[in-house]
């Protein structure tokens, strides 16, 4: 969605600190993204470890643990991935955010990746964003970065206004 | 000598009068009578009234011709009729007419003297049409053989490919979704601006002008 295809009631948002509800609503987005990833890895293991058997076949059994723990690295692949390409996950594009830098650049691939894990370590840090001034979780403390709002489908430049301050 | 030259020539002529020749039948024979008749020409001479004289000689006239007509002319006639379609069809036979149209005749020339579009002027094409029984003309038409002569999944691609119905779809389906995204987005941004105008009560908080909180 380019500049000019911005509806006019959402033009005014473009750049600014997007708020806890759009981005709860992607977090939640790019939760069932993970989960269903979770889930097709754990398939094809199954499949994998059935073609594979000799004779005997086991259902492989991680238990909630290591279903967890193989959901989490997969939410920070993920995450990483999103953050560090095009500053979106599947959730970000879909609620029209995306994550840049402080000062309105793009993200790195180490800021995205420190703060894909503090997001899947310590999630209910995104809830900081709804009390915070600047509208930052602590993931964007932490990371030095920031999420806005960008209905564009393709960016002209990751520069954008952030409206946000070193603050926070 | 005529009867012409007689009143023509020197007045001291008599004028002649031819009598009447009569068919002797006593001579036996066609052939033999012909030449009889030729022989015989008995003129008898002046006294008569010139009328009377003028009247004999046609008759003697008539008679000459009809006897040339029955003996020589009617013959030759039909000898013709016999032979001339017989010698034009033989030459035909011989010549590749077609050949010779088409090497002696400039067709551009010709064409060049028409005045097609004086010609289409004179066409009604209402009363071509008129006549044109359209029902009788597809009766006589095997749509079966022609629907099989076509090759219609080859046409129904290329018209498919011509009106880009995938694009259509494909940007009609973006439509939909996309205002659906649109109205997803506007409600999320609404409400992200309640909860902050929320908090920002519970916290005393006041904004500027640019929605910037005082810290």
């Amino acid at each position: 969605m380019s500049a000019s295809t911005i509806p006019l009631r959402g033009r005014a948002l473009q750049g600014r600190p997007a708020g806890v509800v759009s981005r709860l609503s992607a977090a939640l987005l790019d939760l069932a993204v993970v989960a269903a990833g979770t889930a097709a890895v754990l398939f094809g293991w199954s499949i994998a470890t059935f073609l594979l058997s000799r004779g005997s076949y086991r259902a492989p059994h991680p238990g909630p643990e290591g279903t967890f723990a193989l959901g989490a690295a997969l939410a920070v692949l993920y995450l990483w991935s999103g953050w560090s390409g095009t500053g979106r996950t599947i959730g970000a594009r879909t609620l029209g955010l995306r994550v840049l830098h402080k000062d309105g650049s793009k993200v790195g691939t180490t800021r995205a990746f420190v703060r894909a894990l503090v997001c899947v370590a310590f999630p209910v840090g995104l809830l900081w964003c709804a009390i915070s001034a600047h509208r930052r979780s602590v993931a964007d403390v932490l990371a030095d970065t920031t999420v806005v709002y960008d209905w564009r489908r393709h960016p002209s430049s990751p520069k954008t206004d952030t409206h946000s301050s070193p603050s926070d | 000598m005529d009867s012409d030259s007689a009143h023509r020539g020197d007045r001291d002529v008599v004028p002649l009068r031819r009598a009447p020749v009569v068919p002797d039948e006593s001579i036996e024979g066609e052939d033999e009578r012909r030449a009889s008749d030729d022989r015989i020409t008995v003129v008898e001479l002046g006294g008569r009234e010139p009328d009377e004289a003028t009247a004999k000689s046609d008759s003697l006239l008539d008679l000459g011709w009809r006897l040339l007509s029955d003996i020589a002319i009617d013959p030759a006639v039909r000898a013709a009729d016999a032979l001339i379609p017989e010698a034009v069809r033989a030459i035909l036979d011989r010549v590749d007419l077609t050949a010779v149209v088409v090497e002696r005749i400039d067709f551009d020339a010709v064409l060049r003297t028409i005045d097609v579009d004086a010609l289409l002027d004179r066409i009604d094409p209402d009363e071509i049409l008129d006549r044109i029984d359209v029902n009788a003309l597809m009766d006589r038409v095997d749509l079966d053989a022609l629907i099989a002569r076509l090759d219609l999944a080859a046409i129904t691609l290329e018209v498919i490919e011509e009106i880009d119905l995938a694009g259509i779809v494909r940007e009609s389906a973006g439509d939909v979704a996309g205002e659906s995204v649109e109205e997803i987005r506007a409600g999320t941004a609404a409400a992200d601006h309640a909860v902050a105008r929320a908090i920002d009560r519970v916290l005393r908080r006041r904004r500027d002008a640019g929605g910037h909180a005082d810290t």
